[in-house]
């Protein structure tokens, strides 16, 4: 938070140095992502259309709603590898009940069931006091497992009434799917509670200084296991979302999502010690992550070199993020 | 305090909490002896160790990687980058090169995570994961969407000819484990890597090259990994850009994790390790046996780490607790 707070200081004190820096480290993502826009609007003819545009925003949905859970539970200190898991998990469930009961159903309990499994993880973070690197890298197993057993080992499910249920994600507004305003509303709604809520200050202070938390009066064990509640819930509206726009849920569909969602994170900026960053940020580092597999496409790279770019890309700013830290704080 | 008043001979001490690893492994052993014929063979249990060889290789040296508060996720994309350079290279220019290029390249790679972390002072989590997504990039570009099948005697040799009955890979992992351990717990670079891992201003302090400690943990491991890698490769005579992967780096960091080596650094063992290896390999052969589908593999999996790892932290906390 005090970080935010030294761009205006820029301003007053000119271009001096070392401000330079600090507002580097701290909007670094944002010249990052423009800078970006700016290379492939230029480079192709394709990327600045409202229609490529609108493509990035849905695109961008489901590993948004995932980053956006993510990056509430990276800003208390830990982490949670189980959400593509829950992902999956949710589809599964969503599926099963569009078949049997409708449309709305299927989506709260898709919901309900991802932040159900989201309080085991974090009952198992906070009471069994287990790493949650490690405690979510089992659950994500457990719940995989389970998943699969729901499809009858087949591992994946289908929605009868694909048309009806495609509704759920694939509505324009605006010209733009649901599913994107969905994300967004994702977005708006944990930056608004991180910023605006004593809830959101007690999540930053269980990530800055958990003992000096504790001492204050927050409930650490309480706030720790919510941001794992939040952050299932938002896997469940993901997994809602996937089984809307394909009309298959598949049990271990979301595997590999829990990476890119905590990439997205850490490129925004977000510490992964705890304690600051924000959710505006990792909403740039989707966009980010993106815009690259999305310029790439347009300039016809090969997908062969997709993944070395943007993990080319994602490195650079890791290290320059390191180094702006260091630099802006000495 | 309350421990005053019990007897002394009643008082748990550490070691046995030491040894729970263990005892489960052979309680797991006893079980699956009596539950399938099958099971007790030289045939399955030689299986088990070989099929299992290539994790517990990476999981030998990822050890070191995590006692000295580390971590490495790339294990499974450099596992990918070695076995497809070396089958390319078995096929293009010879088998020798291809085995010292896949194994070097190993190298180089965990020199390079080591270097991020150390001199690019990037959280391990974050400088190794940015690194496999890199190294599958690498894998990709390599590989060039292609099957490579490296038919070369020399090259499937290695992963499928045995000595004294047991297949090259299984060797290998004794050699990998011996070595480690050593490494580990007798060698003072082991003791330097434990205090690193333990309280790394107490090592800067007291003399140790932590950085250059820590390079080394991510260069061994990337050797290993490499190793596991061209294994495997020879071993099913073909190569895609994503063997390997996230399934790897799980099933690496769940082994060190079962077997009792805290993710928190400072202390573990590459005996302990191996006993995780053995523990998973055991319950993913015992599944088989027993005729589950392997789709539920993982999910046992899971759940036995989430046992055995919340019976380590209790255990740690009772004799903690009667000790003091």
């Amino acid at each position: 938070m005090s970080s935010e707070a030294l761009a205006p200081r820029r301003v007053a004190a000119g271009l001096n140095g070392r401000a330079l820096l600090a507002w580097a480290r701290d909007y670094g993502i944002v010249v990052a992502l423009l800078a970006l826009c700016a290379f492939f609007a230029i480079a192709t003819d394709t990327f600045l259309t409202e229609r490529n545009l609108i493509n990035l925003a849905q695109q961008s949905a489901e590993p948004g709603l995932l980053a956006a859970g993510m990056t509430l539970v990276i800003i208390a200190g830990e982490f949670d590898l189980s959400v593509g898991a829950i992902l999956g998990f949710a589809a599964v469930v969503a599926a099963y009940i569009a078949n049997e009961a409708g449309l709305a159903l299927a989506v709260a309990v898709a919901v309900a069931v991802g932040a159900g499994l989201g309080a085991i993880n974090g009952t198992i973070v906070t009471r069994l006091r287990i790493q949650s690197f490690l405690a979510t890298l089992a659950t994500q197993f457990v719940i995989v497992g389970v998943a699969i057993y729901l499809t009858d080992s087949t591992n994946s499910f289908r929605v009868n009434d694909f048309l009806g249920f495609q509704k759920f994600a694939n509505t324009e507004l605006l010209g733009i799917q649901s599913k994107a305003w969905i994300a967004l509303a994702g977005f708006v709604a944990i930056w608004a509670v991180l910023r605006a809520t004593r809830y959101g200050r007690q999540v930053y202070a269980v990530g800055g200084n958990e003992a000096a938390a504790r001492v204050a009066g927050v409930r650490v064990r309480l706030i720790k296991a919510s941001v794992f509640v939040v952050s299932g819930l938002m896997a469940g509206l993901a997994g809602a979302i996937a089984v809307s726009d394909t009309g298959v849920a598949q049990a271990d569909g979301g595997l590999g999502a829990e990476f890119t969602a905590i990439a997205a994170v850490i490129i925004g900026g977000t510490s992964i010690s705890g304690g600051r960053g924000g959710v505006w940020r990792t909403l740039a580092g989707v966009l980010l992550l993106a815009v690259v597999a999305n310029g790439l496409t347009l300039l016809h790279i090969s997908p062969t070199y997709d993944q070395l770019l943007q993990g080319g890309i994602i490195l650079t700013a890791i290290l320059l993020d390191a180094l702006l830290k260091r630099k802006a704080s000495r | 305090m309350n421990a005053a008043s019990i007897p002394r001979a009643f008082k748990p001490r550490a070691g046995v909490f030491e040894l729970a690893g263990l005892f489960s492994l052979l309680l797991l052993f006893i079980v699956l002896s009596l539950a399938s014929d099958a099971f007790l063979s030289k045939d399955n249990l030689l299986n088990v160790l070989q099929a299992n060889a290539d994790i517990g290789i990476a999981a030998c040296a990822g050890t070191l990687v995590i006692v000295a508060g580390g971590i490495d996720l790339s294990v499974g994309a450099i596992y990918a980058v070695a076995g497809v350079l070396s089958a390319k290279l078995a096929i293009s220019t010879g088998v020798g090169a291809g085995v010292i290029a896949g194994v070097l390249a190993g190298a180089l790679l965990g020199l390079l995570n080591g270097l991020v972390v150390t001199a690019g002072r990037v959280n391990p989590l974050i400088a190794t994961l940015a690194g496999a997504i890199v190294f599958t990039g690498a894998a990709e570009v390599l590989a060039d969407q292609e099957l490579l099948t490296p038919t070369a005697a020399g090259f499937v040799d290695l992963g499928r000819n045995s000595l004294i009955g047991v297949k090259y890979s299984v060797w290998l992992l004794v050699i990998a484990a011996l070595v480690f351990g050593f490494l580990l717990s007798r060698a003072r670079f082991g003791r330097e890597v434990r205090v690193v891992g333990s309280n790394p201003e107490a090592a800067r302090l007291s003399g140790i090259a932590v950085n250059r400690v820590r390079c080394i943990t991510y260069v061994l491991s990337g050797l290993a990994a490499a190793v596991a890698g061209v294994l495997a490769v020879s071993q099913a005579g073909q190569a895609q850009s994503n063997i390997g992967g996230i399934p790897y780096v799980l099933a690496v960091v769940a082994a060190i994790a079962v077997g009792g080596t805290s993710l928190r650094g400072g202390e573990g063992a590459v005996w302990r390790t191996i006993i995780g290896v053995l523990f998973l390999g055991l319950v993913n052969n015992g599944l088989g046996l027993l005729n589950v589908d392997p789709l539920y593999n993982q999910f046992f999996t899971g759940l036995l780490i989430l046992i055995a790892v919340s019976g380590e932290i209790f255990a740690r906390r009772t004799a903690g607790r009667v000790a003091t």
